[in-house]
């Protein structure tokens, strides 16, 4: 038979880390290409289980970069909300004076 | 004057109608909706096209004669995905054709594994070059003794076929699940395993 032997165990818990960091919001296209080349060139245990250290600390930044982006989802929602209603009700504001104001200007201009 | 109107109903009203619509944009950003999940293989022939398979575009093929395909794999499973091209020739017999609806694998003899990891969105090209290295006459069968595959000469013990006909190579795709810690024919969507394999005839003449 030709071709790659079956991927060891370290292999596959270091491809386990690389989803986990994925789904954790990483980027892990650098970490695949490793992954890859060693796959290719049929790497060592402790290639994979360095690979599988670098998912890891990926994947923890990715969390605390989720962490921090909820928070500030959290705070920018109501802020913006509270932005948009003064822009609107000023804009009502100053629709309704120059309202006024042409009703005042038509009752001085009556004969 | 401003203070007693942000007091005001109206003001509260126009708060709240912002609120619902920035929480909602905030909602379906967080929470995109989930596209179906899907693979495929494909077979392509040497100008990395579905035809000319084959020189002179005859699936009759001689011992000695080089074959130039090219296996496409395409990832949409929304991950990045361990897949694993078995490849194998076989015969017309029940068995070596792949069973999509139990999962069950060609029992074709493996001349070609390879392993790679496909991003999401991603396309995986494997080149196959192969081509019969020997093959012997056994009463009205041939059968075939060794093939060279890209730069491995892979045996094919006990693969036959009456007057050398109905040969064929199947292509099976296999993934890693790694809820399962198992490699899967081909994936599991859904909580569905779905099987794609494809396969090509061809005769020794």
């Amino acid at each position: 038979m030709a071709g790659q032997v079956s991927p060891s165990r370290p292999a596959l818990d270091a491809l386990e880390a690389l989803r986990a960091a994925e789904a954790a919001g990483a980027n892990v296209v650098s970490m695949v290409s490793k992954y890859n080349s060693l796959l290719q060139q049929t790497g060592s245990d402790a290639s994979f289980n360095s690979l599988q250290n670098d998912a890891l600390t990926a994947q923890q930044n990715a969390v605390a970069t989720q962490a921090n982006d909820k928070i500030t989802t959290a705070i920018s929602v109501p802020i913006i909300a509270l932005l948009l209603a003064l822009v609107t009700a000023s804009f009502l504001q100053l629709r309704r004076r120059l309202e006024r104001e042409r009703l005042m200007d038509m009752e001085i201009q009556k004969p | 004057m401003m203070l007693k109107y942000l007091r005001s109903k109206e003001f509260a009203t126009l708060y709240l109608v912002f609120l619902s619509l920035t929480t909602l944009v905030a909602w379906v950003n967080a929470n995109p909706p989930k596209a179906e999940q899907f693979a495929s293989v494909s077979l392509l022939g040497p100008s990395k096209t579905a035809t000319q398979y084959f020189p002179n575009n005859s699936s009759q093929i001689k011992t000695g004669e080089v074959i130039n395909w090219y296996i496409q794999v395409y990832n949409h499973m929304e991950s990045a995905e361990l897949f694993f091209l078995n490849i194998k020739i076989g015969n017309q017999s029940l068995t070596d054709t792949p069973n999509a609806p139990t999962n069950t694998p060609s029992a074709g003899f493996t001349i070609l594994q390879s392993y790679q990891v496909v991003l999401n969105n991603d396309t995986w090209i494997v080149p196959l070059q192969w081509w019969v290295v020997n093959n012997t006459i056994n009463g009205n069968s041939v059968v075939i003794g060794a093939l060279q595959v890209n730069t491995s000469t892979a045996p094919a013990i006990g693969i036959s076929a009456v007057f050398g006909k109905n040969f064929r190579i199947i292509i099976e795709l296999w993934s890693y699940d790694v809820q399962l810690h198992e490699f899967l024919f081909s994936f599991r969507s859904g909580g569905v395993v779905y099987s794609l394999w494809n396969q090509q005839w061809f005769d020794l003449t």
